[in-house]
């Protein structure tokens, strides 16, 4: 039955403004995504007042379009320059730019392409098949079961900490710490604000991101006057077709990952990201390669967090319920053209939900095509002297941290963050741990008092919870799991904290 | 050792700082709240004790290996470029709400070419403009971002 309306919704492919309007989408969302600093949500919210004047044939197809191609385009920059384009790109930065340095950008590109458009389709068909199932799971995750979930994901620290556990752990609580910065969601208490107004809405994320990752890099570039990448072949070492079959069951699983964390509301790509890429090193079988070039890293950060663009239409269009901030948009969308998202609307717009559908899985295949040419061209950014190249890149950067929220202070985070991050490399402090710290703290505590809040302060809910306890029970497994690959009575008595 | 010692010392002072001027920060709640998970206290608390407790391990973990152990920090030693290159970033911030990002842009581009090595005044100055005028149509026209107003014009 899924398979015949899927058919007949392939009948909305046959209008060619359709087919017009999704791949002007992927071409603006492209140039945003790759653009540091500007965000899908932020291009999906300036754009969708326009669709509401349009067929929803044409406009939510060109919302759509812009969605994915901005999650999937984050990873340019991060690749050929080290600046994340979104912050959910900056696991792919860890791996994709060490390939570029070495002149290995094209493949690296193509990597991310691949595993973009193999995680967007796995989604799909998961959004197509299994809607309905996992909308019901994901609807039995209550505050206890984020809460374990968020403290489930803490667990990823370990798989970027590089050498050292401890410094891992530095800059995770230095993460947690900033994340704490700013007025109190749930009180509305000042913490930490030192009385400033630019404070109190917190850190931003995305310029620190920009800071720690391409400031940060063009200091580290400075001390020498080597031309890295400049010194390299040209890039256009391709990936092959072996390289890409060694990494399939990657992108299944980080692809499965994705639609998990994509249909749970309230999570997004940015997480998944770094859940995908930790799992995925935790199963490697060079997980000494992570951080250096892998393959395999790329693969999981790319379809882990494309796998999350169709699986978020989960709980919208089953319940009605929007996942995260750019679900939210879509629902709007969505309601403006008289397509109210729920249960009903299986019944009473059958024809046009299996029409997207059908949208979804060809906006797929115009992005490989659209990735393709861009992927011939892009590697030669990284050709440029480094004379060039970083005086543009601190001009993009500066625009970029700005535009986030037109504030100069922004900008400032960014300067910060650079500093920061620059000490930080210099001393073997791993960054990734303090982004991960900042973007699951603020979840991780509001799931917690929530929780706490049900309980009246008691943690024994985790345990009555099943599913709550199940996540909990498999975080006891990890860590005890690494535990004994890892820590010897010898290496207890030496204090060699590290988990490789 | 020096540089693992010296971040060891920097976190935990760090995370003290933060403990002591937590009652402050956050006005009416202190430390008589912590046990209650509900308050905003606790995360902030946990997250500092936390930087001491790993600045002491780090620290501790050092002194026992001794001076065998670098860092493991990346690059090569910094020098005056590395310095020169942060300060013009930081000039570039501090003259955008006075001269205007256009202005500013392609100064600091030329004094950052110039500190990369970098001396061929063609490319550098086709390069700067082209950049200048791309993040101005893009994020400017296309995307509407108002940048600041420059303080200070010639006219």
């Amino acid at each position: 039955m899924v398979i015949d309306s899927l058919l007949a919704g392939l009948a909305f492919l046959a209008n060619p403004w359709t087919i017009l309007a999704a791949g002007f989408g992927l071409v603006v969302g492209i140039v945003v995504g790759a653009l540091p600093g500007l965000t899908a949500t932020m291009a999906v919210a300036v754009l969708s007042p326009f669709t509401f004047f349009m067929d929803a044939a044409i406009g939510i197809p060109f919302l759509l379009g812009v969605y994915k191609a901005a999650i999937y385009a984050g990873s340019i920059p991060a690749i050929t320059i080290n600046t994340p384009g979104t912050a959910a790109a900056a696991a792919t930065a860890l791996d994709g730019h060490w390939l570029a340095r070495r002149g290995q950008a094209r493949k690296a590109l193509e990597m991310s392409l691949y595993a973009s458009v193999f995680g967007d389709l796995f989604a799909t068909f998961v959004l197509i098949f299994a809607a309905t199932a996992l909308a019901t799971v994901a609807l039995r995750f209550g505050a206890p079961e984020f809460a374990a979930l968020f403290l489930f994901s803490l667990t990823m620290i370990a798989a970027v900490s590089g050498g050292s556990m401890v410094k891992g752990l530095i800059s995770a609580a230095i993460g947690v710490f900033i994340a704490c910065i700013g007025l109190d969601p749930m009180s509305g208490y000042n913490r930490f604000t030192f009385g400033s107004v630019d404070l109190m809405g917190g850190v931003s994320l995305v310029p620190l991101l920009i800071g720690m990752f391409a400031l940060s890099e063009i200091l580290i570039r400075s001390e020498s006057l080597a031309t890295g990448a400049a010194d390299a072949a040209i890039g256009r070492e391709r990936l092959s077709w072996a390289e890409f079959r060694a990494v399939l069951p990657t992108l299944v699983r980080s692809s499965g990952i994705g639609a998990f964390i994509g249909a749970l509301p309230g999570l997004g790509a940015e997480i998944s990201c770094w859940i995908a890429y930790g799992v995925a090193k935790r199963r490697s079988k060079r997980p000494q390669e992570y951080g250096r070039g892998s393959l395999e890293g790329i693969a999981a950060a790319e379809s882990g967090n494309n796998a999350v663009c169709p699986a978020a239409l989960v709980p919208l269009l089953v319940f009605g319920i929007p996942g995260d901030t750019v679900t939210a948009i879509l629902l709007g969308a969505f309601m403006a053209q008289g397509l109210t998202p729920g249960p009903m609307l299986f019944e009473s717009h059958g024809a046009t939900v299996y029409g997207l559908f059908a949208i979804l899985l060809a906006t797929n295949v115009m992005l490989l095509g659209f990735g393709l040419l861009a992927v011939r061209w892009l590697p030669r950014i990284t050709l440029l002297p480094d004379g060039l190249l970083f005086p543009a890149v601190t001009i993009l950067c500066f625009a970029g941290a700005y535009s986030v929220n037109s504030s100069l202070f922004d900008v400032f985070v960014m300067v910060a963050g650079g500093g920061a991050g620059y000490l930080m490399r210099k001393t073997g402090v791993p960054v990734p741990p303090l982004v991960i710290g900042l973007l699951l703290a603020p979840g991780l505590e509001n799931s917690l008092r929530q929780t706490m809040m049900l309980s009246d302060n008691s943690l024994s809910i985790f345990v009555e919870r099943p599913i709550a306890a199940g996540i909990l029970a498999l975080i006891a497994l990890v860590v005890l799991g690494a535990a004994a690959r890892n820590v010897t009575i010898p290496n207890l008595f030496r204090v060699q904290w590290r988990f490789k | 050792m020096r540089a693992d010692l010296a971040l060891s010392i920097v976190v935990m002072l760090t995370g003290a700082v933060a403990l002591a001027i937590l009652p402050q920060q956050i006005a009416g709640y202190g430390y008589d709240s912590i046990s209650d998970m509900r308050s905003p206290v606790v995360f902030p608390a946990v997250s500092a004790a936390l930087l001491m407790l790993l600045g002491a391990v780090l620290g501790l973990g050092t002194l026992a290996r001794g001076a065998a152990t670098a860092a493991g920090g990346e690059g090569t030693r910094p020098g005056i470029r590395t310095a020169a290159v942060f300060v013009i970033i930081v000039g570039y911030v501090a003259a955008v709400p006075w001269i205007g990002l256009p202005v500013a842009s392609f100064i600091t581009f030329l004094l950052m070419s110039l500190a990369f090595g970098y001396r061929r005044p063609l490319p550098m100055v086709l390069v700067a403009v082209g950049t200048i005028a791309l993040v101005l149509y893009l994020f400017g026209h296309l995307l509407l971002i108002v940048f600041p107003v420059p303080k200070v014009t010639l006219w």
